[in-house]
């Protein structure tokens, strides 16, 4: 094959490839515009059920949680349910554990947890292996 | 264009002032360089030395590892305690060193084998490899990976020396075979060499004219028997002992696993139940291998960041210190490195030699491919990059980790000859098109860049 050919095929492959390169440079660049950050719950969501394989539902019957600004969500690991809601700060959070504490008859202090500006409800207890892998998805 | 005698001695001379460059260089790296800053150095000294020792076999984390090298490893081990070197793995580094300089020297052999008569190719291909990051580094650590670089490009001389030859005889089967089967007994990527190599033979076998064919099929059927044969017992010995011939049965990671609580009277452990009804192994997601990591790719090309992509590790770590294992502290502590512009300097550098590189290869294939008959001994030289980036990407996808681990351009060096070829290739050709003047900005441009390469790779 004559050198002219090779020179054309190297033009033409360096084209194509720059082409390629600009396509998925451009790709980025339009999804960075468009592109709005994931909430809060939107990143513990993904997490939970990405990272840990778990079901994530919406608090049915904790109006509390339903009422945290920033979002909640209930999920069961290893047959312990959690109920996780996220506040503003961390004295709003401390705050919701104060008010479970007190419409709650028995004692929560093991299982409402407040932690930065999130708030947990457990069934029970969470254990050794349970907690590390919820509190490991908060942001 | 064809060269003058006279020419011919000038690019010898320029290789052979190359190579010796090279070889001090390396020497002095692997005199320079602390062993137990090298990748998984630890791991590699105690199977070499249980295996030289005490006979004991895949004794550290790297057991689904062949040992061909420990072998030599571990008696060179012996050596420098023998010695009473401060640093008894010293003669093992000198040993990589070594393989590497002889690599290089394979690969030039190789180049006038695939591309006769074109010697601009050949000091294109022998500049980049002895200047890229990604070849120059393990030649100073104590690690199998030089050595079945070394098998590998043997086997390539090997396989393009068969492919060019108008007569295949037995004996260059026989020691494609034993070359095949040798690179296997080192590393599992020695395995694609035999993959290249088993393609490279069928085409051959198909393409070629009734009155060969025979012949080849048989010397071909012979260097692949050959290299099956020469690694079988390790394999045999790896699903016995594990269950896995290639990978040794490395446990894969699993999302929503349950968690083993406790033991009952019975002695039989129970699962408490979880959110999940099976464990799944854990793959890396799509995104993964199509995310371009901007702009921190370009601004922090190095450990430490969340989320950052494939694409970007590789090529970080092809021609920087992604893992922070030669320029600025051990792997672990990596999350701080001390000149953050060096190594964006060899980011951008690195971006534009690899896109002159992956030039040559895609216009080689479109080549080959049309040319399949009189391209044959070029095809191996497309195919061999396709089957490492293949399996680097089925690797990190099957083993996703959460710190990189897994996508490390140290995996990919026996390709890098290939990758070599494909720059040399793409700069003659546009060598060939340009004048006198514009010849020497582009060689200025090219020479300046792989010299700031050069520089980054002084330990």
């Amino acid at each position: 094959m004559s050198g002219g050919s090779e020179r054309t095929v190297v033009v033409l492959s360096a084209l194509v490839l720059a082409g390629l390169a600009g396509v998925w440079v451009g790709g980025w660049a339009v999804r960075e515009a468009r592109d709005v950050d994931p909430t809060a719950l939107a990143l513990v969501l993904a997490c939970l059920q990405n990272q840990r394989g778990l079901t994530v539902s919406s608090p049915a019957r904790d109006p509390l949680a339903a009422a945290a600004p920033r979002g909640s969500l209930t999920t069961t690991i290893e047959g312990n349910t959690v109920t996780v809601s996220l506040w503003n700060d961390a004295g709003a959070a401390e705050e919701a554990v104060g008010t479970y504490a007190r419409l709650t008859p028995e004692d929560v202090t093991q299982r409402a947890i407040a932690r930065a500006d999130s708030a947990f409800l457990w069934a029970m207890p969470p254990t050794g292996s349970q907690a590390p892998a919820v509190y490991g998805c908060m942001p | 264009m064809m060269s003058t005698p006279g020419r011919w001695t000038g690019f010898r001379m320029a290789e052979l002032a190359i190579l010796t460059a090279f070889s001090v260089f390396l020497l002095r790296n692997a005199l320079a360089y602390p062993f137990i800053a090298g990748i998984d150095a630890s791991e590699h000294r105690a199977y070499a030395w249980d295996l030289a020792v005490n006979g004991q076999l895949g004794t550290s984390g790297s057991y689904y590892t062949p040992p061909g090298w420990y072998v030599l490893a571990g008696e060179l081990l012996k050596l420098g305690d023998q010695l009473d070197l401060s640093e008894v793995e010293l003669p093992a580094q000198l040993l990589s060193a070594t393989l590497v300089v002889g690599s290089a020297i394979l690969l030039l052999a190789a180049t006038e084998r695939v591309f006769p008569g074109r010697p601009w190719i050949r000091l294109w291909s022998l500049a980049i490899f002895c200047t890229c990051p990604a070849v120059v580094k393990p030649a100073a650590m104590l690690h199998p990976q030089p050595l079945v670089l070394f098998l590998t490009l043997l086997a390539l001389v090997g396989l393009v020396s068969l492919l060019a030859a108008p007569r295949w005889t037995l004996q260059a089967g026989l020691a494609l075979g034993l070359a095949l089967g040798s690179a296997q007994l080192v590393r599992s990527v020695g395995l694609w060499i035999y993959a290249v190599a088993a393609l490279a033979i069928a085409v051959a076998v198909a393409v070629g004219t009734r009155g060969t064919r025979r012949r080849t099929a048989a010397v071909g059927a012979t260097a692949l028997v050959i290299g099956a044969l020469v690694p079988l017992p390790w394999y045999v010995y790896l699903q016995v002992e594990y269950g896995d011939p290639v990978f040794g049965g490395r446990p894969e990671i699993t999302e929503g696993a349950p968690q083993l609580s406790r033991t009952p009277r019975e002695g039989i452990p129970i699962r408490l139940p979880t959110a999940t009804a099976e464990p799944r192994a854990a793959r890396a997601p799509v995104s993964f291998f199509t995310a371009t990591g901007l702009p921190e790719s370009i601004t922090h090309p190095y450990r430490g960041r969340d989320e950052e992509p494939f694409a970007a590790i590789l090529l970080a770590d092809t021609w920087g210190d992604y893992f922070g294992e030669w320029s600025w502290g051990m792997p672990t502590a990596a999350l701080d490195p001390p000149d953050r512009q060096r190594l964006v300097v060899q980011g951008i550098v690195g971006v534009l030699l690899t896109f002159v590189s992956l030039t040559g290869l895609v216009a080689l294939a479109v080549l080959v491919g049309r040319s399949l008959r009189h391209r044959l001994r070029q095809l191996p030289i497309v195919v061999l990059p396709l089957v490492a980036v293949a399996s680097l990407v089925l690797y990190a996808w099957r083993y996703p980790s959460a710190d990189d681990d897994t996508v490390k351009a140290l995996f990919l060096l026996p390709a890098a000859p290939a990758f070599a070829m494909g720059f040399g290739f793409a700069t003659d050709v546009v060598r060939s098109a340009l004048g006198r003047d514009a010849n020497v900005v582009l060689g200025s441009v090219l020479a300046s860049l792989l010299l700031v390469c050069a520089h980054f790779g002084l330990a």
